[in-house]
This record gives structure tokens, C-alpha cells and sequence, in this order.
């Protein structure tokens, strides 16, 4: 309170109004697999990032352009740098409930025609291949009635205020902010990226629900620079899959791996980005030396620009181990020809 | 080297997946069966009353379809290949996609290679499903399986004398208006016109109501059926889920879906063909317990306590599918025998309407009949203790009883008490001459019986 206190007299250090609750409701919600998010206030925007166990990491940053209006007033110490100089730690950061947020963003029903599938966002996406947000012709969006929203957060310690406005109902939600918890990054080596793959999100999703049928705990992912070049394969109880891409230069709009690269995952943590991977456009792989994966997605906004979500994951470590689906696969490669023949 | 192999186009990967999801609703795992020239998929459902199956010609459903033996040895080749897998991984992976050319995005499937290796050492057993998809994305599975062989249900076709075929479509229009909480479906044909009653009866436990009857009757000239010869007045009961599992799948498809059967707990055949597939069926009916009563759901419908519960009647029924004829088990003796149950079961049956106030209905189970009652009926109750007074008022008739009812305060305690004189009743059964004061005191709450009305 003491906190608040002394930045209470002054306006609040930042203030944004969206004219569409949606947007951000569609953005957050495919990071929704955390039960708190950090946030940081930046003059260029928002940062939401979410983690789980140290091993996955969740990133949605609302860029100040989405907003209709967006001014932030960093407290002083901060504002005397440079802008480009901070480091998040510098900048507000606290942390509020996610589930709150996002039950707050959709309060005047922003997901009307996804609410249903709302709870359960594992539900295989076929029977929603349209994008699954799409307004109907007849939802307030459409007839140009959206709400209003506005975000604001005095300072440490005040909560943090999402007021709705849409047809002339107000609401007004105060989400308790906490002290943030200042989780080292998990670590990316951007100068020594093995892999990277840029292709339709739309592909990777479909093929993470098609190995999801087999309940696997790993995912394997494996790059190289031959054929089947991208390969994405999991061993469950009732057997094992695995999906290729096998003409990689048509399918996958960028493709750099020098030499072989291959890594496993969790797959629970691969399917937290299933959102991510149905909402977005394109999804950009990257693979480090120290198998470090992350997923950059793009995702368009209604009414043009683009917005990114990032994922990072932390690789299991391999042990050596014989790979018998590996070994399984070759064989089946000389029977395919055999049965040709 | 793989022992089958088979190529699906994307139409009949479709199709193939149809008859897994058809398969699916029978039982979660699918039976194959592959021999030279043809694939058979079966699946039994638990209680064995419901056996489904598809058989896959080999030349004309597949557009390639290879079976060999284990070995080149042409004594030692196998004729037969059986195995088993559950039905949700082939369900998923034969998850039938159809190819859209407008979208441009989509994974469509091209091509679906399936073979199965079943080495001796060697080779690892699996059953290996390659889909082939649009932009060069390859799917592949390796599926374990479990080799047993498949139960199969028999059918005497010739002791069938009963036979139906109808449009598949017709029939589906007509299963669309089964009520969805519906558990039978009686068929029934008289003077030209067929009915199909898909009906639930009545359970009731305590004074709580499990399940409302519900009945809904379609009927049907004989004309809409391009083959009808059917006893009349012959009335067959089959479950209400596994004939609309089968119009289901059947109603998809433009086909003549054909019924044989012979008489009620004998096996119903449902048959019908798809190109290049045969789809057979084979449920179990339900026994004809209640040989007299002419429609399916009595106006009396409190009568199913006289009747064993259609579940078990079909599991009972099933453990002899095999055989053509079978006779009705009797109902399920759970409780020990007991003059006082017979006795109230003899009462639930007469066709009385059930008392006006549901708080006096669970006597009815309870009493015996009203003679039995009045003759041990003892005189001097009146000047008991308050806990005899119910026992005072059932001396007469039901109006008694309910008076007596209306003069305790509540009726929670109106039926313990009612409960309580039952068992007066019984041990004076028991041993009549018994003193008024040893006789038992309300121990139980009405609500705590179970069992008795069902």
C-alpha cells in the first residue's frame, strides 16, 4: 500500500484503451497453460509471459500498435535511460491471475462462438477448422458494436483495471496484482541456431493432433538436410507415428539445418501451444546447440498487422539409448520396396 | 517381408473409417481378420448380445490388396491372419480427410498404404499405416496388435422365416425419431402396417423416479418395404442403441438394409451391402417374457418389476448366441425367496390405477394384499402405543391407511412406519402369537431401501 501510496497522487503510470477485448482475448489465450502471467510495461507495449516448471516458456507481447491508445509514464528512474536499454527487470512488472484475465476479457462474450470449446482447448481441431474465433455475422463485433477496453495500473502495489465498456454496460475488474517472480529466461542462443524452419502453423497443428492420437508422453523432432528432412514422431502405449514432411522445400517456406539435429519433448508442453498453432498463420521452428526449441508465431490480427506469441522449451536430456522406432523405420523403408516390387 | 498389404484410396479410406466408427459403437476393440481375398473386421460388444462386422473384398474395396503367408514355404504359409487393435487408435489414425482442392492449406490425404508384419523374431509385429497427404507430408504409424483370434456370432439363416428389406434411407429417417433415451425397439407388424416402438419403461427407486417411461411408435405401411414377409402379430425386441448404431452407419450409404429373424430370443441378422463391402449384424432380441401382453409398454407400466431387467435377460440370452434357440432364463432370484415379495409382486400386476398420492405408492410394494393383511389384522391395536396406530388403520382397506397416514405429522415418518408394520406383518408371519410390545420398531428409513422396486 505504502508503495501505492507514493504513486497514487500522479496519474497512472500506464493507460491503454483496445477498441476490440478480442484481440487480446485471442492473443493471451494461447498461453493460457499457467495459472499466473507476468506482465512488464514497456513504451512499446505489453509482455505476458507464462512458465511451467522452468522448462516452457510462453511469451504473448501486445504491441502498443494494437491499441487505439497507449501511454505509459515510466517512473522516473527508468524514463532517464534509454528506452532501448531496459531490461525488463526495470521496467513494471507484476504478476496478476491469467484465468481471471482472460474470464475478464471475454466477460461480454468475446469468444461467443468458441465458448464452448472454451474449456477444453485440446479438443481436436478439426471440427473447427475455420478459424475457430471467426466472428459470426451476427455477433456485436460485426455490427459494429464493440466494446471498449481499457487497462490501467497506477503503480506497485494498485491492481490492475480492465474497465468494458460495450453498449452502454460498464464493467469494471480490479485483478489483485502479485509480487513477480523474476524466472531467468529460459536461455536461446540466437548466434548458434541449427535449425530453422518457417511453415504453415496450420501444418505443424495438424500434425501434433494427428501424433496426439497415440496419448504420447515425447515428442521427437528431428531436421536434416535430406530427405524426409522435418519429422515429427511420438511412441505411445498403442503404437508409435510419426509425420514427415518429406518435400521440405515446398512445403516448408524456410529450411536451414546444416546437419543432422534432433531433439525430444515433452509432448504435454508441445500441446500448450496448440492455441498458438491454430490461431496463428506461420510458425517459425528454431532449434540451438543445446536443443533449446522455440516456436514463433505469427498471427494475424483482424484489420491487418501482425502479432507474435513465442514459445520456448527445454529439450529432455538425451541418454544413450537405443532408439528402436528409428531402427523400426529403416527396416520398414527396405519393405516398402520389397512390396513394391 | 509384410504379411498383408493394402492400399486404400481416399474414398474408401472414408468408408473404412465409417466402419470403424460403426465398429466403435459396438465394442472399443476391432477383431481383423485377413485371408486371401478378403479383409474382415468384427467387433462383439461386452455382454456378447450385439456382434458386428464388415467384410472388405479384396479386389473390389481396395484399390491394391496383397496377403501372403509368413513364409514362402507353401505348406507352412499361413491361410488365416487374426489380430486385434483398439478401435480408437485406428479410428484416429484412418481419420478419413477428404481432399478439398479449394483449400489450399489443408492436409488432404492422397494415398493410404496399410500392412501388417507379424515376424517371428525378426520383424517387430505391427500394424503399419502409411498415409500419403498433399504437399509431400508423410504419416506414418506403427500400431501394436494382439493376435487372437475373433469370436464370431453364427447365424441359422434357414430357421429365419421372418424377412424385411427396406432403403437404408427410409430407415434412418425413421430412427431419427427414436427418442434419444429410449433403450428398446419392438417391431411389430399387423394387418399391413408395421410399427417400430422405441420405448423406455419405467425405474423407480425409493420414491425417486430413474426414468420416465417414454414411448414413441412409428408405423410403417408394408409397402414402403421392398420385401416383407413377416409373422404377424410376432412382436421383437432388440436394443434401440445398437439398431441405430447400425442404421448409422447404413443410412450414410444408399443400400437395402435386410432383417432376418425367427421368433423373440432367437438372434435378428441385419445385412446389408455396400460396394465392395458386406456389412452383417447379429443382435441378440430380448425373450418374450410377457407372451400375453400385446403392446410393448403395458398400460400398467409399474408392471417391470414382474419382469427381469431386458440387461440381463440379453446377457443371459448372449452367452448363447451361438445357438439358434434358447430358452428364457428365469428372473434373477437376488433375494432370498420371500412370501411377502411374491405376494406384493402378485399386487403391482393387477391393473388398478397407482394410488393418487405418491407417498402411499411404495405401500403398494410393500403390503401384502389386503386380505393377507386382515388376517393379521390384530383387534386390540387401538389401545397401543403411538407407533401402532398405522397398524390400526391398515386394518381396513387402502383409504384407511391413507387416513391413518394424514394423521402423523410427516411423511417420512408415515412411511417408516408403513415400512415398520410391513415387518410387523412378517414376523407375525414368522411367528403369529407373538405379544404386541416385542414387536420390531422402525430401524430403517424408507429411503435406505433399495432393491424392491426395481
Amino acid at each position: 500500500m505504502s508503495t501505492a501510496g507514493e504513486v497514487g497522487p500522479g496519474p497512472p503510470i500506464f493507460k491503454a484503451v483496445s477498441s476490440s477485448a478480442r484481440q487480446l482475448f485471442q492473443l493471451l489465450n494461447c498461453i493460457r497453460f499457467a495459472p499466473k502471467v507476468q506482465i512488464a510495461i514497456s513504451n512499446e507495449g505489453l509482455r505476458f509471459s507464462v512458465e511451467e516448471s522452468r522448462v516452457l516458456q510462453g511469451v504473448v507481447f501486445l504491441d502498443k500498435a494494437l491499441f487505439t491508445s497507449y501511454n505509459c509514464i515510466l517512473p522516473v528512474a527508468a524514463a532517464d535511460g534509454e528506452d532501448l536499454e531496459f531490461s525488463t527487470a526495470d521496467l513494471p512488472n507484476f504478476q496478476i491471475s491469467l484465468s481471471a484475465l482472460l474470464e475478464t476479457l471475454q466477460i461480454f462474450g468475446a469468444v461467443d462462438a468458441s465458448s464452448a470449446r472454451f474449456s477444453k482447448p485440446d479438443n481436436d481441431g478439426y471440427g473447427s477448422n475455420i478459424r475457430r474465433d471467426r466472428s459470426n455475422a451476427f455477433s456485436n463485433q460485426a455490427l459494429g458494436m464493440a466494446g471498449i477496453c481499457r487497462l490501467s495500473y497506477a503503480g506497485n502495489g494498485s491492481p490492475f483495471s480492465i474497465i468494458l465498456e460495450e453498449a452502454s454496460v460498464t464493467t469494471t475488474c480490479n485483478l489483485n496484482t502479485y509480487e513477480p517472480e523474476s524466472p531467468e529466461e529460459i536461455p536461446f542462443q540466437r548466434d548458434a541456431i541449427q535449425v530453422k524452419i518457417i511453415m504453415q502453423s496450420r501444418w505443424l497443428f495438424d500434425a501434433i493432433s494427428e501424433l496426439s492420437s497415440t496419448t504420447p508422453t515425447r515428442l521427437d523432432i528431428a531436421a536434416v538436410p535430406n530427405a524426409p528432412f522435418f519429422s515429427l514422431s511420438a511412441v505411445g502405449h498403442l503404437g508409435s507415428a510419426s509425420v514427415d514432411f518429406t518435400k521440405g522445400r515446398d512445403l516448408l517456406e524456410t529450411f536451414t539445418v546444416s546437419e543432422r539435429w534432433s531433439q525430444s519433448y515433452k509432448f504435454e508442453m508441445i500441446k500448450a501451444a496448440g492455441d498458438a498453432m491454430r490461431l496463428a498463420s506461420k510458425v517459425s521452428v528454431r532449434g540451438d546447440e543445446q536443443g533449446v526449441l522455440s516456436l514463433q508465431f505469427m498471427v494475424e490480427i483482424e484489420g491487418g498487422g501482425v502479432s507474435f506469441v513465442d514459445f520456448r522449451f527445454v529439450p529432455f536430456l538425451i541418454e544413450d539409448e537405443v532408439d528402436d522406432d528409428s531402427q523400426e523405420g529403416s527396416e520398414d523403408g527396405n519393405d516398402d520396396v520389397e512390396a513394391e516390387a | 517381408m509384410a504379411l498383408l498389404s493394402f492400399t486404400l484410396s481416399p474414398e474408401s479410406l472414408g468408408k473404412f473409417h465409417d466402419a470403424l466408427v460403426c465398429l466403435g459403437k459396438f465394442s472399443e476393440v476391432v477383431c481383423i481378420e485377413a485371408v486371401h481375398d478378403k479383409l474382415i473386421l468384427t467387433a462383439l460388444n461386452s455382454s456378447k448380445s450385439a456382434y458386428a462386422s464388415f467384410t472388405f473384398l479384396g479386389n473390389k474395396f481396395f484399390n491394391k490388396y496383397h496377403f501372403r503367408g509368413s513364409t514362402s514355404n507353401k505348406n507352412g504359409s499361413r491361410d488365416k491372419f487374426n489380430c486385434k487393435i483398439y478401435n480408437k487408435a485406428l479410428v484416429s489414425v484412418f481419420k478419413g480427410r477428404v481432399l478439398d482442392p479449394t483449400r489450399e492449406k489443408d492436409i488432404g490425404v492422397e494415398k493410404c498404404d496399410v500392412s501388417i508384419e507379424d515376424g517371428d523374431g525378426k520383424v517387430k509385429s505391427r500394424f503399419i499405416v502409411k498415409t500419403m497427404c498433399r504437399h509431400g507430408v508423410l504419416k506414418s504409424y506403427r500400431l501394436t496388435f494382439e493376435a487372437v483370434a475373433p469370436m464370431h456370432a453364427l447365424f441359422v439363416k434357414e430357421s429365419a422365416y421372418n424377412y424385411w428389406k427396406i432403403s437404408s434411407k427410409t430407415l434412418r429417417e425413421f430412427v431419427e425419431h427414436f427418442g434419444p433415451g429410449t433403450e428398446q425397439l419392438d417391431v411389430y407388424s399387423e394387418e399391413g402396417r408395421v410399427s417400430f416402438t422405441s420405448y423406455t419403461e419405467k425405474i423407480m427407486s425409493g420414491n425417486e423416479i430413474l426414468k420416465q417411461p417414454l414411448q414413441t411408435t412409428i408405423a410403417i405401411d408394408t409397402v414402403e418395404f421392398s420385401k416383407f414377409t413377416v409373422e404377424e402379430k410376432l412382436h421383437i425386441v432388440i436394443s434401440v442403441k445398437d439398431f441405430k448404431s447400425i442404421i448409422g452407419h447404413a443410412g450414410i450409404n444408399n443400400t437395402e438394409v435386410s432383417a432376418r429373424y425367427s421368433h423373440p430370443s432367437s438372434p435378428m441378422q441385419i445385412t446389408y451391402i455396400v460396394e465392395g463391402i458386406q456389412s452383417e449384424f447379429i443382435l441378440m432380441t430380448i425373450g418374450e417374457s410377457r407372451a400375453g401382453s400385446a403392446t410393448p409398454v403395458p398400460n400398467g407400466s409399474r408392471a417391470s418389476s414382474k419382469r427381469p431387467a431386458p440387461r440381463q435377460a440379453l446377457e443371459a440370452a448372449s452367452s448363447s448366441i451361438r445357438a439358434a434357440n434358447m430358452v428364457m432364463p428365469p428372473p434373477p432370484a437376488s433375494a432370498a425367496p420371500n412370501v411377502h415379495r411374491e405376494a406384493s409382486k402378485s399386487k403391482v400386476v393387477r391393473p388398478s390405477p397407482p394410488p393418487p398420492q405418491p407417498s402411499i405408492q411404495p405401500d403398494a410394494l410393500f403390503f401384502p394384499d389386503p386380505d393377507g393383511d386382515r388376517r393379521w389384522d390384530p383387534v386390540d391395536f387401538d389401545e397401543e402405543e403411538d407407533e401402532m396406530l398405522l397398524w390400526d388403520a391398515g386394518s381396513d382397506t387402502d383409504v384407511g391407511r391413507v387416513n391413518s397416514g394424514q394423521r402423523l405429522k410427516n411423511t417420512e415418518s408415515q412411511n417408516q412406519r408403513s415400512f415398520a408394520s410391513n415387518i410387523v406383518s412378517a414376523q407375525y408371519g414368522a411367528d403369529d402369537l407373538l405379544p404386541p410390545t416385542q414387536i420390531l420398531a422402525p430401524t430403517q428409513r424408507i429411503s435406505e431401501v433399495h432393491g424392491m422396486f426395481d
